[in-house]
C-alpha cells in the first residue's frame, strides 16, 4: 500500500524543477538560447578587431552591457513564458492542478532550473564578450546587476504568462522591449519604474547614474508586483 | 456510508457556453459509466470533481470538501485527462514517478509505485521509452498509470477508451474492473456504450449538461415508457407462443421472425409470467431467450434519442 | 410536354443523412485565398495580437498629420520659416520608423508563429490531406501577412503623402509634391514585404513558435543592433543587415532626408536597398522549401 500524504511544497518544488530541467536538456530551447547568448561574444569579437582593445571607458562598455540586456529581454519570456505557456497550452495543467500541490510552487519550480540556467548563459556569454573587450573579466557588480535582472525578468514573464499564457512570451518582449526599456530614459520619476533603468544604475557602469540602495529597493518592488500578479493569477487558473 | 461525491445545484459555464447546469448528484462508490454525447458536460463534471474548474453556481463536494480549494483532499483523486498531451520529453517510467511524487509519494518509494502502475496498465516492457514515441493505446495506458501510481481512493477517467483499438480496449477495460474490484471508487466516461457495459451497469447519463437519468441500467429502462420492451423467443413453434399471449392487455405488437417470435410490451415481468406459463402448457421447445433493448445502448438512445423526453 | 414529376406508387424513403457537395468548387489556382482569409481571421479576433498595432499605425498617423497640419499654417511658415517645411517634409519619413515598430510587434505575435504554429497544431496535416498544393501555402500563408502588414507599412506613409499633397500652399507646390505618392508606397511596399516575409522565414524554420519568436527578435533586435554598430565603426556595408536601419536609409534616401538621420545616416541606400531585397528573396526560398520539405516528408500528409 502506498503511503497517503501530502507532499511538501519543498519536494514539489524540487520535482517541478527537476521535471522543468529535464525537458529543457531534451529540447532546442537550450542551443537556441546558446544562440542568442553568443551575440554579444560576436559583437565583441567584431569591435574588438575593428577597433583595438580599448579602455572600460570605451564606447564599447555600454553597448555591450546594453546587448546583454537584450539577450535577457529575450531569454527570459523563451524560457519563463514558454515554461508556463506550454503547460497550458497542451493542458498539462490538468495533471498538475489535479494534484494535492500548492500552486504556486509550481512557478517555483519553474523559476528554480530556469533563472539559475539563464544567470550562469548571460555571465559566461558577459565573461566571455569583457574578456575579449577588456582583455580580463568584468566587475563583479555587473554580475549581479545582471543576475538580479535574469531574476526580475523572469518574475516579469511568470506574472505576464499566467495573464496571458498562449501569448505570454511575445507580450513580455514587447513590455520589456516598448515599454520598460523606453520607460528608462525618461525622466526621473518615470524612468523609477523601468527595470532596465534599475539594472543599469546597479550595473555601475554608468556613471551619471547613481542610488545603488534606491535602484535595488525599485527592482525588488517592480519584481514584487509582477509576483504578486502571478501569484494571485495562478490560484483562478481553471484547466 | 458517506457519498463520494456530492452535488448540490451545479452549474458551470464557460462565458456563453453551458457545460453543466444546475446538477444535483450523489456519488456513493463502486463503479460508475458517465454517458452522454459530445458536448453534453460528461468531461466538465469530472473536471469539477477533479478540483480543476470551480462552479458557477452551486456546490460540488469529494469527500466532503471542495476539491478546487482542498489540498488534501486532491490526494484521495486520481485523474486522467482526455487529452494526450502530457511532458512527452519523459520516459514513461519519469513521468509517472513524477506524477506520483506530486501527489504525495516519497521520493524513494515513487519509483517503485510507478513501476508497479505501469506493469498493472501492461507498460512494463516499454517503461524506459519516451512518451513522444507512443502509440495512442499506450498513451492511454501510461495516463491510467499515473491516475493510480498513488493509490487514489477516487479515480476519474475521462475517456479512456477514445482511440484505442479492440483488443488494447478490453484489456484496459479489464485492468479498470480489477481496480473497482480492489475497492476504488471510479468514475468512466466513455463514448463506448458496450465497454462501459462490460465495466458497471450503474450509470449516469448527462444530456445538455444536466443528469438526464441515473442508476442501474436495466431499472432506467423499466422506467421509459414509450419505447415497449422487446423480447425474443427462438423456439421451433413460434405460433403457439404467439397465440398464447395474443390477448393479453400489456402486448404491444407480435412479429414474426424466422427463427421466433419478437413480443413488444409494456409490462415485462407479467410478460416473463405468461411467456413461462405458455411454455409449460404447451411443451414448446425454447432455444433461447433475449431481450435486445435492455442494454446500454437502447437506453442510452431512447433517453438522449428524443431531446431526452421520456 | 408535362412536368409532373413521377410519382412513385409504394412510397419512398427520402436519405436525409450526408450528401457530397456537387455544387461548384473553387479553382486550384485561388485555394490560397482560402488560406490567406484564414490567417487574416484568426489574426482579427483578439485585440492585441494585430488591432493593438494597428491603433499604433493610426496614433502615428494622426500624429505625423498634425505636425503637418500645424506646420502648414501661415503664422507657423512666418515665425518659423524653413524649420517648418524642413520639419513638415520629415514628418512622413521620420514616421517610417514607428510604423516599422508597430510592423515588428504583429511579427512577434503573429509572423514568427505562422508556419511552426500549424506545424505545432498539426494543422499541415489538415492542410495537405486536402487538394492544397506547398505552393498555395506559402502563398496563402505569405499573402495573408502582406494584407496584415500593408494597412501599417503601406496605409499609413501613403495616408500622409496624400495629407501632405492636400496641404500644398499653391499648384506649383502641388506638383512638385507629386512624387512624395510612388515614394511613400514604394517605401511602405518595402516595409510590407519584409515583415510579411522575413518572420515567416524564422517560424518555417524553426517548428517551435516560441522559439522562432525569440530567434526572430534576436535577429531583428540584437543582431541588428550589433551588425548596425560594426557597420558605423567599420564604415562598411555590414550595417545593412540591420533590416530597421536598411528601411530608414532608404526612407530618407528616397524623401531626401539628410537631417535627423541616426543610424541610418551612415549606410549607403542603395546597400540598404540590395540587402532588403536579399532579406525578401531568401525568406520566400526558405519558407518554400521547408513546406515542400515538411510535406514531402510526410508531415503534411500525402498529396
Amino acid at each position: 500500500m502506498t503511503e497517503k500524504r501530502i507532499p511538501s511544497t519543498r519536494s514539489t518544488t524540487l520535482t517541478i524543477a527537476f521535471v522543468t530541467w529535464l525537458r529543457i536538456l531534451r529540447r532546442r530551447a537550450l542551443w537556441v538560447s546558446m544562440v542568442i547568448a553568443a551575440m554579444p561574444v560576436l559583437y565583441a569579437g567584431a569591435m574588438m578587431s575593428l577597433i583595438g582593445s580599448g579602455e572600460r571607458s570605451s564606447p564599447v562598455s555600454g553597448d555591450l552591457f546594453a546587448i546583454e540586456l537584450l539577450v535577457l529581454a529575450l531569454l527570459a519570456p523563451m524560457f519563463v513564458a514558454t515554461a508556463i505557456g506550454e503547460e497550458v497550452e497542451d493542458r498539462t495543467t490538468t495533471y498538475l492542478w489535479s494534484r494535492p500541490i500548492a500552486r504556486w510552487s509550481v512557478l517555483a519550480g519553474k523559476l528554480l532550473t530556469l533563472v539559475p540556467l539563464m544567470i550562469v548563459l548571460v555571465s559566461a556569454s558577459w565573461s566571455l564578450a569583457g574578456w575579449i573587450a577588456w582583455d580580463r573579466l568584468p566587475p563583479m557588480q555587473t554580475y549581479s546587476a545582471l543576475a538580479a535582472c535574469a531574476l526580475a525578468m523572469s518574475l516579469v514573464a511568470t506574472g505576464i504568462a499566467s495573464l496571458s499564457p498562449k501569448h505570454g512570451m511575445a507580450l513580455t518582449i514587447v513590455y520589456l522591449l516598448f515599454f520598460d526599456f523606453p520607460l528608462g530614459v525618461l525622466p526621473q520619476t518615470l524612468r523609477e519604474m523601468s527595470l532596465g533603468h534599475q539594472v543599469r544604475t546597479l550595473s555601475g557602469m554608468f556613471p551619471d547614474e547613481s542610488g545603488l540602495l534606491s535602484a535595488a529597493i525599485s527592482l525588488v518592488a517592480i519584481a514584487l508586483v509582477w509576483t504578486v500578479v502571478a501569484a494571485l493569477r495562478v490560484r483562478r487558473i481553471e484547466a | 456510508m458517506s457519498a463520494v461525491v456530492v452535488a448540490d445545484n451545479c452549474s458551470k459555464w464557460y462565458g456563453h457556453v453551458l457545460g453543466i447546469s444546475d446538477v444535483s448528484w450523489k456519488l456513493g462508490g463502486g463503479i460508475v459509466g458517465l454517458l452522454g454525447p459530445n458536448g453534453a458536460g460528461k468531461s466538465t463534471l469530472i473536471k469539477l470533481m477533479a478540483g480543476l474548474l470551480v462552479p458557477s453556481r452551486g456546490s460540488l463536494s469529494v469527500f466532503g470538501a471542495n476539491p478546487f480549494t482542498d489540498i488534501a483532499v486532491r490526494r484521495r483523486i486520481g485523474y486522467a485527462p482526455e487529452h494526450e498531451k502530457t511532458w512527452d520529453e519523459l520516459t514513461a517510467l519519469e513521468l509517472v514517478t513524477v506524477m506520483a511524487r506530486l501527489a504525495g509519494v516519497p521520493g524513494e518509494r515513487a519509483k517503485l509505485a510507478a513501476e508497479a502502475a505501469l506493469e498493472a496498465m501492461g507498460m512494463a516492457d516499454a517503461r524506459n521509452r519516451r512518451v513522444q514515441g507512443f502509440s495512442k493505446g499506450m498513451r492511454q495506458r501510461t495516463k491510467l498509470a499515473t491516475a493510480i501510481a498513488h493509490d487514489p481512493d477516487f479515480l476519474l477517467l475521462d475517456e479512456p477508451l477514445t482511440g484505442v483499438n479492440p483488443i488494447a480496449r478490453a484489456d484496459i477495460v479489464a485492468r479498470i474492473g480489477a481496480l473497482a474490484a480492489a475497492g476504488k471508487t471510479i468514475v468512466v466516461s466513455s463514448h463506448v456504450l458496450y465497454e462501459i457495459e462490460a465495466l458497471t451497469s450503474e450509470i449516469v447519463v448527462i444530456y445538455r449538461g444536466q443528469v438526464l437519468a441515473e442508476g442501474n441500467v436495466y431499472e432506467i429502462r423499466k422506467l421509459i415508457d414509450r419505447h415497449p420492451h422487446r423480447i425474443r423467443i427462438e423456439c421451433d413453434q413460434p405460433r403457439v407462443i404467439a397465440a398464447a399471449l395474443a390477448t393479453a392487455d400489456h402486448v404491444a405488437r407480435i412479429v414474426f421472425e424466422r427463427q421466433g417470435v419478437l413480443i413488444e410490451t409494456r409490462d415485462p415481468d407479467r410478460c416473463y409470467d405468461q411467456l413461462a406459463a405458455a411454455v409449460l402448457e404447451s411443451g414448446v421447445e425454447v432455444s433461447a431467450l433475449s431481450s435486445p433493448d435492455n442494454n446500454l445502448g437502447a437506453v442510452f438512445e431512447y433517453l438522449t434519442g428524443d431531446g431526452g423526453r421520456r | 410536354m408535362s412536368t409532373t414529376p413521377p410519382v412513385s406508387p409504394a412510397g419512398t424513403i427520402h436519405d436525409l443523412g450526408y450528401k457530397r457537395y456537387v455544387g461548384t468548387r473553387r479553382s486550384a489556382g485561388t485555394r490560397w485565398l482560402v488560406i490567406a482569409r484564414n490567417q487574416i481571421s484568426s489574426s482579427w479576433k483578439t485585440w492585441w495580437r494585430y488591432k493593438s498595432s494597428l491603433a499604433l499605425a493610426v496614433i502615428v498617423t494622426f500624429i505625423a498629420g498634425g505636425v503637418m497640419f500645424i506646420l502648414s499654417d501661415k503664422v507657423i511658415r512666418d515665425f518659423a520659416g524653413a524649420a517648418a517645411t524642413t520639419m513638415s517634409d520629415a514628418a512622413l519619413p521620420k514616421s517610417i520608423q514607428w510604423y516599422t515598430r508597430a510592423a515588428f510587434l504583429v511579427s512577434l505575435t503573429i509572423g514568427a508563429r505562422v508556419v511552426a504554429g500549424d506545424l505545432q497544431s498539426g494543422a499541415f496535416t489538415f492542410y495537405f490531406s486536402r487538394s492544397v498544393r506547398p505552393r498555395d501555402y506559402v502563398i496563402g500563408k505569405l499573402g495573408g501577412m502582406f494584407a496584415l502588414m500593408a494597412p501599417i507599412n503601406l496605409a499609413g506613409p501613403l495616408l500622409l503623402a496624400c495629407a501632405r499633397l492636400g496641404l500644398s500652399q499653391d499648384v506649383d507646390q502641388l506638383i512638385g509634391s507629386l512624387m512624395l505618392v510612388p515614394k511613400a508606397i514604394a517605401i511602405g511596399l518595402l516595409g510590407t514585404l519584409v515583415f510579411a516575409t522575413v518572420p515567416v522565414a524564422f517560424s518555417a524554420l524553426i517548428a517551435n513558435g516560441r522559439y522562432a519568436i525569440a530567434l526572430w527578435g534576436a535577429y531583428y533586435l540584437v543582431f541588428g543592433f550589433i551588425v548596425s554598430m560594426i557597420g558605423r565603426h567599420s564604415d562598411s556595408w555590414i550595417g545593412a543587415l540591420d533590416l530597421a536601419t536598411s528601411l530608414d536609409a532608404v526612407a530618407l534616401q528616397l524623401f531626401d532626408l539628410h537631417l535627423f538621420t541616426g543610424r541610418a545616416g551612415n549606410l549607403d541606400p542603395t546597400v540598404a536597398l540590395a540587402s532588403i531585397l536579399v532579406h525578401i528573396a531568401a525568406a520566400i526560398a526558405i519558407v518554400g522549401y521547408q513546406v515542400r520539405s515538411a510535406h514531402g516528408s510526410g508531415v503534411g500528409g500525402a498529396s
